[in-house]
């Protein structure tokens, strides 16, 4: 995560693969954020995000164990929590809603990830 | 077929046209035929009226002669007048006959002619049927064997038939078809495009449009791609219009699956990747040198491969079963015979049940970390050593749904290291147990260091035995 700077900011994980999870999340506490997660599937995501008072940001998997994330991203966007996708889905699987959500694909680079995270956030 | 379905309206036209022309050049030779009847019957009065008076002639004149002199001369000249008469009558006969000779003649010819003509049109027309017939019934062959429902129009989208094809997939009568009836079979809201389409087909000389016709077998309706050309005269004139039906709707659902299916190889592949990375990165943590490295990838992207294997292999909707996966990574480490039994190993469970797509990548990576420290610092590390894999079905899930148990047990090994000491090796296979497998679907996991082995119990649940295509694994 180099230099970049998420120190005290609240990031939501939501990734159902257990490896890549916990990768994002070593990668994204390393920079100092504190990591809401990361949850596997849809309804853990939504506890997290109704236990939550502050969420900064969030990085969501697409499909999660066959069900699809969006139903987080509608509730994010609510709460005007800047969001971006992580997927090896092409756009055209993404609803038009979402059509301007900044997506990373699969293989994350931790690297891209921070920058992503940190342009979201306005850090 | 019925009358409206002859084919051929031009071929038709101009046979009757023909028919016409012949009719009225009988007809006029029949006109003809009687004058020339009449002519001869007044002739042939004239000849009989021009004899008897004749004949009257002669029978009065020749007593006369014989009776008396004093009246010769009167009777000279009167004589005289007949014969004057009967030599013209006899010249106007003459002629009369040659007329009438004439007139035989020609009408004889012009009777032949007429005969040689009309027998040639009936030849003709025979012949014309014949080959009408058979382009009648090469067409309704084609129209009734094809499996587009077929339909034939005039002016606007009004039917005037519809293939047996039709009837039977929509179970219209013909009458229900007819007119616009046709357009109560398509889904209400596709009936407008139906409309906007014909309203247009004059102008571009062409009818198209998509829509979906309800099947009556199979109360649902099916996607259609509906198509028309018109029939024109010679002189280019829109006689009708012949329209196919065609039904997509297992093309669009084979696309649709084949989309599905590319975005899945997509996902799979991208998402193998990450699991890689995963993979790579803790081995890297864990290694103590290059060469280390090296031996840890090397049977760690194998056992990935072992399961990529699975996945793949297995029937399109169906699933990886559990027995499977652990005989393909317990047979890599050691050799196993048809009942499971290897010489310290034995593994004895339930077979063909049914594992969680998402759990199959993690679970196989699980076992196969439990199998390298078996063999590493475990059972089967020593010759003392001995491993029993034993699995069965357990009515532990919510509202008694059976879960999947699985008893690893290791015995016979000394130098096991305490109770919560840490593990040897990089602890990753027992960070898959303890975390991974919980983390992604529910599975509850116990390890654990006992006096003579390690004792690790997996408990998952067992999901149903058809896969849902479209709920893709993530």
């Amino acid at each position: 995560m180099g230099d970049l700077d998420l120190k005290g900011l609240n990031i939501l994980v939501v990734e159902d693969e257990y490896l890549i999870a916990d990768d994002v999340k070593t990668a994204l506490s390393g920079a100092g954020a504190v990591v809401l997660g990361p949850a596997p599937t849809v309804d853990a995501a939504t506890r997290i995000i109704a236990g939550a008072p502050v969420i900064d940001g969030a990085l969501l998997d697409i499909n999660l164990a066959g069900d699809m994330v969006f139903d987080v991203a509608d509730v994010l966007t609510a709460r005007q929590v800047p969001f971006a996708f992580a997927t090896g889905y092409d756009r055209a699987s993404i609803p038009e809603r979402f059509a301007s959500v900044p997506r990373l694909e699969k293989p994350i680079k931790a690297a891209e990830l921070g920058t992503l995270l940190g342009t979201l956030i306005g850090r | 077929m019925n009358r409206q379905a002859d084919p051929a309206p031009d071929e038709k036209a101009k046979l009757l046209d023909e028919n016409e022309q012949l009719r009225t050049a009988l007809e006029s030779s029949l006109e003809e035929n009687m004058q020339l009847a009449e002519d001869r019957d007044r002739l042939r009065d004239r000849v009989v009226m021009l004899a008897r008076e004749l004949k009257l002639a002669t029978t009065t004149f020749m007593p006369v002669r014989a009776s008396s002199d004093q009246t010769l001369d009167l009777r000279e000249l009167q004589q005289s007048q007949t014969e004057e008469e009967l030599r013209v009558a006899f010249e106007e006969l003459q002629v009369l006959a040659e007329e009438l000779e004439l007139a035989n003649t020609g009408l004889q010819r012009a009777n032949e002619d007429l005969e040689a003509r009309v027998e040639a049109r009936t030849r003709e027309i025979t012949r014309t049927n014949a080959e009408l017939s058979r382009s009648e019934l090469r067409f309704r062959t084609l129209v009734e064997g094809m499996p587009q429902l077929v339909w034939r129009a005039v002016g606007v989208a009004e039917w005037t038939w519809a293939s047996p094809q039709w009837r039977a997939f929509t179970g219209q009568s013909l009458e229900e078809s007819l007119g616009l009836g046709w357009l109560e079979a398509f889904h209400p809201d596709d009936r407008a495009a139906a409309r906007g389409a014909w309203a247009e087909a004059h102008t571009r000389g062409g009818l198209v449009f998509e829509g979906r016709i309800c099947h009556a077998g199979e109360g649902r309706y099916r996607h259609f791609h509906t198509r028309a050309a018109p029939v024109r005269s010679a002189e280019g004139r829109v006689l009708e219009w012949l329209g196919t039906s065609t039904d997509l709707d297992d093309i669009l659902s084979l696309q649709a699956r084949q989309a599905v299916l590319v975005g899945e190889l997509q996902h799979r592949t991208r998402n193998l990747m990450a699991v890689m990375q995963a993979v790579m990165l803790r081995t890297i943590k864990g290694s103590q040198s290059l060469q280390d490295f090296q031996r840890q990838i090397d049977a760690r992207m194998q056992a990935l491969a072992r399961v990529q294997g699975l996945l793949s292999r297995r029937d399109a909707g169906t699933r990886v079963a559990f027995d499977l996966l652990l005989r393909e990574e317990v047979s890599a480490h050691v050799t196993l015979n048809a009942e499971g039994n290897g010489r310290q190993v034995s593994i004895e469970g339930p077979a063909d049940i049914p594992l969680q797509s998402s759990l199959v990548q993690t679970f196989g990576l699980a076992l196969h970390e439990l199998m390298t420290n078996a063999v590493k610092y475990g059972a089967l590390s020593t010759p003392s050593g001995m491993l029993r894999i034993t699995w069965e079905e357990r009515p532990t899930g919510r509202d008694g749904a059976p879960r999947l148990f699985v008893d690893w047990r290791e015995s016979g090994v000394t130098n096991m290291p305490e109770p919560g000491a840490r593990p040897r090796g990089s602890g990753y296979g027992r960070e898959l147990i303890e975390r991974a497998l919980p983390y992604q679907l529910g599975a509850k996991t116990r390890y654990e260091f006992t006096p003579d082995g390690v004792h690790c119990t997996i408990e998952v649940d067992i999901p149903d035995r058809a896969e849902v295509l479209e709920k893709r694994h993530g």
